[in-house]
């Protein structure tokens, strides 16, 4: 009986740092790319006053060839990291599925939905 | 190049106290670059919202074996929060809001005089308190939930993230150990944020010159809070809590009185 505690103990650890892994590279990547961007326009010297030019919207980020290289890729570094919250979402979920948690399953169904609403309202606007 | 340098300490003190405290940084983000650095409110904010998300992330990726978020509290609670919000939102037209901010400094004062009384009836008790104990069950979920959904309110009613009622709600209500109330919290308005985040982006709110030197000083400031957060003693913390509670109520009150 203790064993299997233990073994399930285990295994959530494994499952944890595996999401929080996944989490960590998305994050990264993100704040690698606004530190490339944001260093390209440094050193081009582009309009260095602050507020400066707003991110690109999603509709221009798909036509990326257009755009001044440095402005696209903080943009799209700001933008992966603000998928972050809803990754771990899905990632706890589909550990609720395995682990039939219906409860857990069911509160991350709903902020999952939340989330996706905004993110479909918000690039809507 | 100043100008960006003072960006990134002013993202790097947010990261560390929102990782300590369970915020996600925004209380001390926005006014600082609405005062210092004269940015409009609205980019402020768009800034903010980046920014709470950057704490989030960075006490994720800092938190160690044990001293994670506990997700299944969180999701739950947020479900319980996201409908107060809407309900404030759907309110906040038709409530005097004068008569509201001070309705809400009261309610925060209570919260820390709540935590203080709490500490004190839990040391006379057990004497032995961890900042982060394992095996714990968090308790009144009823009254944990109807907390949520009226931080949630709040959050709706005036705009603020609610970090700071969520933690004494787990910690003093839900009996949740107060290192994990406070990434719980993390994760929590990690999502709050990102819940309007693209709607700032996508009305060309957010401005990559400001957000990037800003989140990358919260991003690194909340890995060294996560990391103190573990050496740091409860009583501390738990000081620090009530104390930005008292900040923050008279800071409410003051503009109540005053509108």
């Amino acid at each position: 009986m203790k064993k299997s505690e233990t073994e399930q103990e285990t295994q959530t650890e494994i499952e944890d740092l595996s999401s929080q892994r996944a989490a960590q590279i998305v994050s990264l990547t993100g704040l690698g790319l606004m530190l490339v961007g944001f260093l390209t326009v440094l050193l081009k010297q582009m309009s260095l006053a602050i507020p400066g030019s707003a991110s690109l919207p999603v509709s221009a980020l798909v036509q990326a060839a257009h755009e001044p290289f440095g402005l696209t890729t903080m943009s799209l570094g700001i933008l992966l990291l603000s998928l972050v919250p809803s990754l771990r979402v899905l990632l706890a979920e589909e550990r609720f599925i395995r682990r039939r948690e219906i409860i857990n399953i069911l509160a991350a169904g709903v902020v999952l939905f939340e989330l996706f609403l905004s993110i479909h309202v918000g690039i809507q606007v | 190049m100043g100008l960006f340098l003072g960006l990134f300490a002013i993202g790097a003190g947010a990261g560390v106290l929102g990782a300590l405290l369970g915020l996600g940084g925004g209380i001390f983000l926005v006014p600082a670059l609405t005062m210092i650095f004269h940015l409009p409110i609205r980019v402020a904010v768009g800034t903010s919202l980046v920014g709470v998300i950057a704490t989030s992330a960075g006490v994720a990726a800092a938190s160690s074996r044990g001293h994670g978020a506990d997700l299944g509290l969180a999701l739950r609670l947020e479900v319980a929060t996201a409908a107060g919000a809407i309900a404030g939102g759907w309110a906040a037209g038709l409530v005097n809001p004068r008569m509201l901010t001070i309705l809400f400094a009261l309610v925060v004062f209570f919260t820390g005089f709540y935590v203080l009384y709490k500490a004190r009836r839990q040391s006379q008790k057990s004497g032995t308190e961890q900042l982060f104990q394992g095996g714990y069950r968090p308790h009144h979920w009823l009254a944990g939930l109807s907390l949520a959904s009226l931080a949630g309110m709040v959050s709706g009613l005036l705009g603020v993230g609610g970090g700071f009622i969520k933690v004494p709600v787990m910690y003093s209500v839900m009996d949740v150990p107060l290192g994990i109330a406070t990434t719980t919290s993390n994760f929590m308005v990690g999502i709050t944020a990102a819940a309007s985040v693209f709607l700032y982006y996508q009305r060309g709110d957010v401005h990559p010159l400001v957000v990037v030197p800003t989140a990358i000083g919260v991003f690194l400031g909340a890995i060294s809070g996560a990391r103190t957060l573990s050496r740091v003693k409860l009583s501390w913390l738990r000081a620090a809590l009530v104390g930005l509670l008292m900040i923050v109520g008279a800071q409410m009150l003051i503009q109540g009185l005053q509108a």
